[in-house]
């Protein structure tokens, strides 16, 4: 092992200049959120949101960041931009309870209608909130994979081949099926066209892609919405209780930020 | 042995009688009815209390009256008296009486021995009518009613009329008329209309004049547009009908109706074994003693008990009716009266009475701003006197959270149907005073907007240290790319599908390489090669024909000459192979030497293998 001295001058300074570079994102970072929570403290919420949104452009996503950035966001009144940092928060955060919480309260004050309450319309949420996601992929991906090679050897070798292949593809489709229902309860993949309205005043969705047409029901600010397709100025859309048309793209902002 | 079995349980119980202390003995002489036609049989019933020893009139006779003893049951109650057990044993012997003529007969007073004493019984006078099913004067059957749970006056519990139990809906009793069946069955209800929904006890009774024991558990009982609930154990009992004793076995269960209009309850079925005088003659001891006795199964039946099934009203219905009929009441309590920020206090609402608690929702909290509020948990707890299951209490544990300071709890209210009112009622707890200081560790949305009217940023006093405790403190870096578009993730997946890949093309190709046609093949080319090298001029005679034997070795997989033999081809084809082969044997021996081939030879002897080897295809 060669000693530091021994490493070449001009890598050397390369590495000490991105060390210094990064050490001070860090600190720039965590400045930030210092300023933030300072500012939240004296109750000087503008001051706070707009640390945080800096924390969260200097550090990156961070389902925390997001949270208290709702809280600010709440406190000057602003229910859509509150609305969206939640959904935020939870979308990096499935397990966030507090942020679940916090929405639900908000949608229940802006008129948002509730969501279905039996299991079945609701197992994704609930899958998302109980259990690790990630860890429930990698075992179902890790069991699929160990039933797929045991597979070709009880095809290619194993004198019991139809015991052998019949356990292995019962253990595949376990593991496949694990890692199928994490992947469809990831917020991350099943919400990946939500959309927040953000106008105070919500939005209409209408029959139709012009100011004229009939409407097909109110979104209040908070609501969510899927998005189909966009179309310029107009974004065909779905509520979540099935009801489709058209509002103006302007009044939407997805869940997934866009770079 | 048989009848020794049989008698034991007889024997047991005289033992038992022996051994009990004695008490005051009674000796009841009875009949089932005292008006019968003739050639109907009718019972006499001796019941015997409190005695052992027991000796009964050798002989009853009667003129014009055929008297025989039938059988004998018996029954032991045990009671506890100043710290004494007391066995109390009461049996009744039955006689069948079957008249001969017409007539009134006066059965005399019986001298029944009992524990050394002899007691008399009052004479009985029976009454032979002339024609069969002439009308005899009974007594009309008098039932327990069906014990109805107390309800009580509890609080919130509107006034209600009383359940109709003091004339229930029955079936299959014998009319005072009729002469009364040594066995059957009968469905009591307390009401003969109901609503949808609506939780009503039903109690199956199955009467025995005569010894028998129930074959199954529980009675076979169901129907088309009701649901029936558990059956609670049975409970036996004696009753006197129309003159006659039975004992009685009675099953409490409840039903609900699930459809309106008149449906049809049971009939309920118990298979039982009946004991009947034998028409053999028996010749043991015991069969002497009590009579031979002969088992018979038999399903006792009930008849079926119409039931009017009404809808429940729309008029008046509460907006909170959530489906609870019956009679209830509700109280709450809170735990603890005073919570901290955070702290959560437990309201307890408890609603009692009696219906169906299985379709009962939760009460619905009223006045809940301040208050965070969570889905309930939900227990019951059934009364200890209904082994039912419709009468007892029903807990609700809300768990309240203060999101701002309270001083009372939120109101629970609870809306039913009461079937004897014919009305809903609606019931509320009253508040309770608590002291709940408002958490924080929640966001509130409303207060944002009295955020925004207070003055601003800048004149804003210091906030307390705990405004900031609804923050978070990790700030975990996240990304919004689904873990399944990890780089990492996706080149160890692409990694294994290639190694997976990989491994299914080696077996592939190692099937193939491995099966009996390529096996085939690469014998062929094998041989092929030898003919080959056969084809040059140059090659000396000698290995010409070590190639030639080479060849067909590998053609045929031997070198046996029987392989060839054996082979399919054409027999001119084999003398010809055969013949080089002999040329070679020759060669191989000879120490003469080998003669040079001409182009000509050579070129007939490969066309024969050539053709040999077609011919083997």
């Amino acid at each position: 092992m060669k000693n530091f001295a021994d490493i070449p001058t001009v890598i050397r300074s390369w590495s000490l200049a991105a060390l210094l570079v990064l050490a001070g994102w860090e600190a720039a970072s965590a400045g930030a959120v210092q300023d933030a929570d300072k500012a939240f403290a004296a109750g000087d919420y503008p001051t706070a949101q707009r640390a945080y949104q800096t924390a969260l452009s200097s550090q990156g996503p961070s389902a925390g960041l997001y949270y208290n950035l709702a809280i600010t966001q709440l406190r000057q009144n602003q229910p859509g931009e509150a609305s969206l940092s939640l959904r935020r928060a939870i979308m990096l955060d499935p397990r966030m309870i507090d942020a679940r919480i916090a929405l639900s309260d908000l949608e229940r004050s802006q008129g948002v209608p509730p969501p279905p309450l039996h299991w079945t319309a609701r197992w994704k949420e609930i899958l998302a909130e109980k259990a690790p996601l990630p860890a429930l992929m990698i075992t179902g991906c890790v069991v699929a994979w160990i039933a797929a090679f045991l597979l070709l050897r009880a095809v290619f070798r194993s004198e019991r081949k139809f015991r052998a292949v019949l356990g292995s593809l019962v253990l595949l489709a376990v593991g496949a099926g694990l890692f199928s229902v994490a992947c469809l309860a990831d917020p991350r993949i099943s919400e990946r066209h939500a959309a927040v309205v953000l106008p105070s005043g919500g939005t209409t969705l209408l029959s139709a892609p012009a100011d004229q047409s009939a409407v097909v029901t109110k979104i209040p600010a908070g609501g969510c919405v899927y998005v189909h397709r966009r179309s310029g100025e107009w974004t065909y859309c779905e509520t979540p209780s099935g009801e489709k048309g058209w509002t103006a793209t302007k009044s939407l902002e997805s869940v997934v930020p866009t770079a | 042995m048989k009848a020794l079995i049989k008698s034991l349980p007889a024997l047991v119980a005289l033992l038992v009688c022996g051994v009990s202390s004695a008490r005051a003995q009674q000796v009841q002489a009875a009949l089932a009815q005292d008006h019968v036609a003739v050639g109907q049989p009718v019972q006499l019933n001796l019941s015997v209390t409190g005695g052992s020893g027991v000796r009964l009139p050798d002989r009853i006779s009667v003129e014009g009256l055929d008297i025989r003893f039938a059988g004998k049951s018996e029954q032991t109650q045990v009671t506890m008296t100043n710290g004494r057990l007391n066995a109390v044993t009461s049996a009744i012997y039955t006689y069948m009486i079957i008249p001969v003529k017409a007539g009134t007969y006066t059965i005399p007073s019986l001298s029944v021995q009992v524990g050394g004493k002899v007691l008399k019984t009052d004479p009985l006078t029976l009454t032979v009518g002339g024609v069969p099913g002439a009308p005899s004067s009974g007594n009309v059957p008098v039932l327990p009613a069906i014990p109805v749970p107390n309800t009580g006056a509890r609080t919130g519990v509107p006034s209600s009329t009383p359940p109709q139990v003091s004339s229930p809906h029955r079936a299959q009793v014998p009319p005072p008329s009729e002469p009364a069946e040594p066995v059957f069955g009968e469905i009591v209800i307390p009401r003969k209309t109901a609503y949808v929904g609506e939780v009503i006890p039903v109690e199956l009774r199955f009467y025995f004049a005569v010894p028998a024991r129930t074959l199954q558990e529980k009675p076979s009982f169901s129907g088309d547009g009701f649901t029936v609930m558990n059956f609670a154990e049975p409970t036996q009992s004696q009753q006197e009908i129309n003159g006659r004793m039975y004992q009685f076995v009675a099953f409490k269960t409840a039903i609900t109706p699930v459809k309106s209009g008149p449906i049809e309850i049971g009939p309920a079925k118990l298979p039982a074994a009946i004991q009947l005088p034998s028409s053999r003659p028996s010749d043991d001891f015991f069969g002497n003693l009590f009579g031979a006795l002969d088992y018979r199964e038999h399903v006792v039946e009930t008849r079926p008990v119409t039931l009017e099934v009404k809808p429940l009203p729309k008029d008046g219905r509460p907006a909170e009716f959530a489906g609870a009929i019956g009679q209830f009441s509700i109280e709450a309590t809170a735990n603890p009266k005073k919570a901290g920020p955070n702290d959560p206090v437990s309201l307890n609402v408890k609603v009692s009475g009696r219906g169906n608690f299985d379709a009962m929702s939760p009460p619905v909290l009223q006045e809940t701003e301040g208050w965070r509020t969570y889905p309930p948990g939900e227990s019951f707890t059934p009364s200890p006197s209904d082994p039912i299951g419709f009468n007892g209490e029903k807990t609700f544990e809300y768990m309240l959270l203060a999101r701002e300071d309270r001083s009372v709890t939120p109101i629970a209210e609870f809306s039913y149907f009461d079937p004897a009112i014919e009305r809903y009622v609606t019931l509320k707890t009253a508040p309770i005073a608590v002291e709940a200081r408002g958490g924080s560790a929640v966001p509130a949305p409303t207060p944002a907007v009295a955020v925004a009217a207070s003055p601003s940023p800048g004149a804003a006093s210091p906030q307390p240290a705990a405004e900031t405790d609804v923050l978070v403190r990790n700030y975990a870096p996240a990304t919004f790319r689904p873990f399944v578009e990890n780089t990492a993730f996706l080149v160890a997946n692409g990694a294994l599908a290639v190694t997976w890949a990989a491994l299914l093309f080696l077996g592939i190709g190692r099937v193939v390489f491995n099966s009996k046609s390529a096996r085939a093949a690469a014998a062929r080319r094998e041989a092929r090669a030898f003919l080959h090298k056969m084809e040059p001029s140059t090659c000396p005679a000698e290995q010409f024909y070590q190639h030639a034997v080479d060849f067909v070795a590998a053609r045929l997989g031997s070198h046996d000459r029987e392989a060839l033999a054996n082979s399919s081809v054409r027999p001119e084809t084999k003398a010809a192979v055969a013949s080089i082969l002999d040329v070679c044997d020759e060669m191989k021996y000879s120490t003469s030497g080998v003669a040079e081939l001409s182009r000509e030879e050579r070129r007939r002897i490969i066309d024969q293998l050539k053709s040999f080897d077609e011919e083997l295809r």
